[in-house]
């Protein structure tokens, strides 16, 4: 999982976003660890040059570790102030100040800090520096069950080749490294997710003999609607990776739209499965695994900030997506690739990653077009989109159209109120309900009943009119079938020990999906 | 919990003394170092044995001092507001009164935590600005606060049901463990969100929100899911359908006033009753449904537009439960009627809002019940109702009363008693 260079050996966004699930389906943790060594390095891959690129690419390439110490402002659209202040000194820098959060506190060998070089609240007031394990004194002190700890520096003194870029160049580096990180983070939220559903889903606690809990139909449409919503966020998350080289210029939005799903549906799906465990019979031990599980994914989540800064960067950029969504704008042979699982991505070009995405989000932007093409495709082939997916692809386009005429109401400033964070929660709903539809009609199974994205698709529409305010009309029956039905496959899956989403495995194009 | 002045719960919180005090060995730092180092709050277990909090809990018919479930409610949260497993402990005692104490108990915790969230956004600055003038801090706080008082006037109503209506139990216990506990727990997570990346914090006050939400996750699941408490509000379900109000306490329709008037005297407890036939208790929930959605002719606006939404759910739910077939809530329930399960404790709850005002309109005043309502609408599948400057307005009201109780240490529940800390 080392690479040298984001443009030489070229890290494969794609790639690392299925190792990363990998190994976040066996224990999130050390995934997380690896993924901060990323975080920590991925600024240097960025701005970084000559000698501090070829010194970090030898270090994690014998597996040094590293992590990020840096926080993004949450609640305002203001540079975050960092509390390490680093001057000028003669031949380098001097650091005062602590800082957090910060995985692989303990055993990091190397911590990316932003400090301030400049006027406080100036964007371009922060740097960037590198600071080696020997130079940086620590006094971790880690809350129970995660290795997330503070530094502290007390007139630590670093090179002047430390610094990362240019000096106040630090917020720049730091938001487009994010974007980037944000962008593969997710695998270890699906990661944990999974693993947690599959526990639950196979757990001897719900097969009691007498009266097995599994029998239930609540429990088994409760396991489906997890499913569903994992299998959505796992469709965001995966065209979210191959945008970074596809759509690359739209990243600031996709990064930071994946990043608040990923977090809210993971935590919700968690704490239902919980539910579900405390029905079983001495569950015990399991049960407390599980709250353990629940903690650590609380943790983990906060490695590429806070879902709040995330949602900073949509509202920031409504005005934007409105636009984008009105006048259709739409990258149509990028986002084609983007969303072609059975194509391999280019080459990454960072000099394509900004700050300002012009044109929005494709994906969403592209909802209409795609809709009527659904549409027109079920009607003329004799049904090769079911009825019932065209049916939620319309809602979801309907809701879209609300969406955005409510973004466009909300006034512009550095410190949004609290209908436009749910506001943005939706989007980020929305832009999981057009991966969902994108991958489906991509994925080669025209002709296929769309099980697993029709369930999705219900679940996202329910939550899209829960946060937006809406009236939800009364249950469809042929919805709840298609859930029972799903819940079938999903629990036969979990006890033969098959992956428990469309993309648990990447499928050659023609190869028949059991989902 | 409402109660007179110098009760025992006052007696009890001096004696474990100020928790903000870090040099006292019954407070918030050391309940966090016992916790950190994996071992029992020994001195908090001393107080309370010293206390005697233990024959508080246990029945008078039994040898015990246990009068009134509110009254055990208070010294439960004044516990609670500190520390695990110290008041779970203490709740084994008796099942069925366990049962509607423990979502009662615990907001304890959500008192201290949001308490400890406000204090902290007062003495935060973020972006060149105090954290508690950010609208986003406000309006989580504020919204938290509202459901704490849902969740208050749900679990309080409830108590005084196991004296006033015993046999009415099968009503008022499992919605107040389901939405007790939801509103508790996501109450803490909306906390916990609000911290952002402060709430890794290995000390202060973030460490102490992060310790109460992990003992009321215990608590709350170690005893059993939200599911069971929907699984016993399902028989219920099918008398809702029928309508028709519950005829009884001389006479009226109406629920009887001292389940609301919090406070006021009550019979005593007696030995756990024979539950009433579900069918009776759905008598019941009807009557409490409809109070939910009643007389808003006359009632200043946003009140009065909540409560006719309010009515409108209920006729909704009302329809659905119509086509549960006679088989249907037994052996394997459909998952949409645990969904109107959900929602009928969702009415109860805004019934036992609008019934405490009604009475005590000094716990919960009309702005307060208008935010109460608008969180509890937004659970069902309605559209909302507040419009973006009654929201603002609402919160402003809510925000200067948070203010003023974490000011001058006061309860966030519907006592706003004072506390020694």
């Amino acid at each position: 999982m080392s690479r040298v260079s984001l443009e030489g050996a070229g890290v494969d966004h794609e790639e690392l976003f299925a190792h990363w699930r990998v190994l976040a389906r066996r224990d999130a943790g050390v995934a997380a660890n690896h993924g901060a060594t990323y975080l920590g390095a991925a600024p240097v891959w960025l701005v970084g040059e000559g000698r501090l690129v070829a010194d970090l690419a030898e270090a994690v390439s014998r597996g040094d570790r590293g992590g990020l110490a840096a926080v993004e402002p949450e609640y305002g659209a203001q540079p975050g102030h960092s509390e390490v202040l680093a001057e000028r000194v003669t031949d380098g820098y001097r650091l005062t100040g602590s800082t957090w959060p910060l995985a692989n506190a303990t055993g990091a060998q190397f911590i990316t800090v932003l400090a301030r070089t400049g006027r406080p609240g100036d964007t371009r007031g922060y740097s960037l520096l590198l600071v080696r394990r020997d130079e940086a004194p620590r006094t971790p002190s880690a809350p129970r069950g995660a290795d997330v700890s503070g530094i502290d520096f007390a007139d630590t003194l670093v090179p002047g080749s430390a610094l990362i870029g240019d000096e106040g160049g630090g917020v720049e580096a730091l938001l487009r490294a994010l974007q980037l990180n944000r962008s593969v983070s997710s695998a270890f939220s699906l990661g944990a997710g999974e693993h947690a559903l599959r526990l639950v889903a196979a757990s001897e606690a719900l097969r009691e003999p007498g009266s097995p809990l599994i029998e239930q139909r609540f429990v088994r449409a409760a396991l489906a609607r997890c499913a569903g919503l994992l299998a959505a966020t796992e469709a965001c998350a995966l065209l979210t990776a191959r945008s970074a080289h596809c759509l690359t210029g739209e990243l600031s939005v996709l990064s930071a739209a994946v990043k608040g799903l990923t977090q809210t549906v993971v935590d919700a799906v968690l704490a239902e499965l919980a539910e579900l465990l405390a029905l079983g019979a001495g569950s015990g031990s399991v049960a407390d695994d599980f709250q353990r599980i629940r903690r650590d994914h609380r943790t983990l989540t906060f490695l590429d900030g806070s879902t709040t800064s995330a949602r900073n960067a949509l509202i920031r950029r409504f005005p934007l997506l409105v636009s984008g969504f009105l006048h259709g704008k739409v990258d149509r042979p990028n986002l084609a690739r983007a969303v072609d699982l059975g194509t391999k991505v280019g080459q990454l070009d960072r000099t394509r990653l900004t700050h300002r995405s012009i044109l929005g989000c494709s994906a969403v932007q592209s909802l209409p077009e795609l809709t009527r093409n659904l549409a027109a495709t079920a009607e003329t082939d004799g049904g090769s989109a079911p009825s019932a997916l065209v049916r939620h692809a319309r809602e979801l386009t309907w809701l879209a159209d609300e969406l955005h005429a409510r973004c466009a109401e909300v006034a512009p400033g550095p410190f949004p109120g609290a209908e436009a964070y749910d506001l943005a929660a939706a989007y980020e709903l929305l832009y999981a309900g057009a991966a969902v539809l994108h991958l489906w009609r991509c994925s080669g199974t025209a002709g296929h009943d769309a099980l697993w994205a029709r369930v999705a698709l219900a679940e996202l529409n329910l939550w899209l009119r829960h946060r937006i305010g809406l009236t939800v009309p009364p249950r469809d029956e042929q919805d709840e079938r298609a859930v029972e039905e799903f819940a079938d496959r999903l629990i036969a899956a979990a006890e033969a020990s098959a992956p428990l989403t469309p993309f648990g495995r990447h499928a050659s194009p023609g190869e028949a999906q059991s989902w | 919990m409402v109660t007179t002045p110098l009760s025992q719960a006052d007696v009890l919180d001096t004696a474990l003394g100020d928790p903000w005090d870090d040099g006292n060995p019954a407070g918030h730092r050391a309940a966090l170092e016992a916790d950190e180092r994996g071992k029992p709050f020994i001195e908090g277990e001393r107080r309370l044995a010293e206390f005697g909090l233990n024959a508080q809990l246990v029945p008078r018919s039994e040898g015990g001092l246990f009068t009134r479930a509110d009254h055990a409610c208070e010294l439960l949260r004044t516990v609670w507001r500190r520390d695990p497993g110290l008041a779970l402990g203490f709740l084994e005692q008796r099942f069925d009164i366990a049962r509607s104490l423990l979502p009662a108990a615990s907001l304890g915790a959500l008192d201290t935590a949001l308490r400890a969230v406000t204090m902290m956004a007062l003495e935060t600055r973020v972006c060149g600005r105090g954290m508690a003038e950010v609208p986003l801090v406000r309006s989580t706080l504020t919204g938290v606060f509202a459901d704490l008082l849902a969740a208050d006037a749900l679990c309080a109503t409830t108590l005084r049901a196991l004296h006033l209506l015993p046999e009415q139990a099968a009503v008022y216990a499992p919605s107040c463990g389901y939405l007790g506990t939801r509103l508790l727990l996501e109450g803490l997570e909306d906390l916990r969100v609000l911290l952002g990346t402060r709430s890794v914090l290995p000390e202060g006050r973030p460490a102490i929100v992060r310790k109460l939400a992990r003992d009321s996750d215990a608590a709350v699941f170690g005893s059993g899911s939200r599911y069971a408490c929907l699984a016993a509000i399902l028989p219920q379900l099918p008398s809702l359908a029928r309508g028709g109000r519950t005829v009884g306490w001389s006479g009226s329709a109406e629920p009887p006033k001292l389940l609301f008037d919090l406070g006021a005297e009550l019979p005593e407890l007696g030995p756990a009753p024979a539950p009433a036939d579900a069918r009776d208790a759905g008598h019941l929930l009807n009557t409490l449904i409809e109070a939910a959605g009643n007389g808003e002719a006359g009632v200043p606006a946003p009140v009065g537009r909540l409560a006719r939404r309010l009515r409108e759910q209920a006729a909704r739910l009302r329809a659905e439960c119509a086509g549960f077939g006679p088989g249907d809530l037994a052996g394997s329930p459909p998952a949409h009627a645990f969904e109107a399960a959900s929602r009928s404790a969702v009415l109860l709850a805004a019934a036992a809002g609008r019934g405490v005002h009604r009475h005590r309109p000094d716990l919960l005043d009309e702005t307060a019940l208008a935010a109460v309502l608008d969180r509890l609408v937004r659970r069902l599948p309605a559209a909302g109702v507040l419009t973006q400057t009654e929201r603002m307005e609402v919160e402003d009201h809510l925000w200067l009363e948070l203010l003023r109780r974490v000011r001058q240490t006061r309860l966030l529940d519907l006592s706003s008693r004072r506390i020694p800390g």
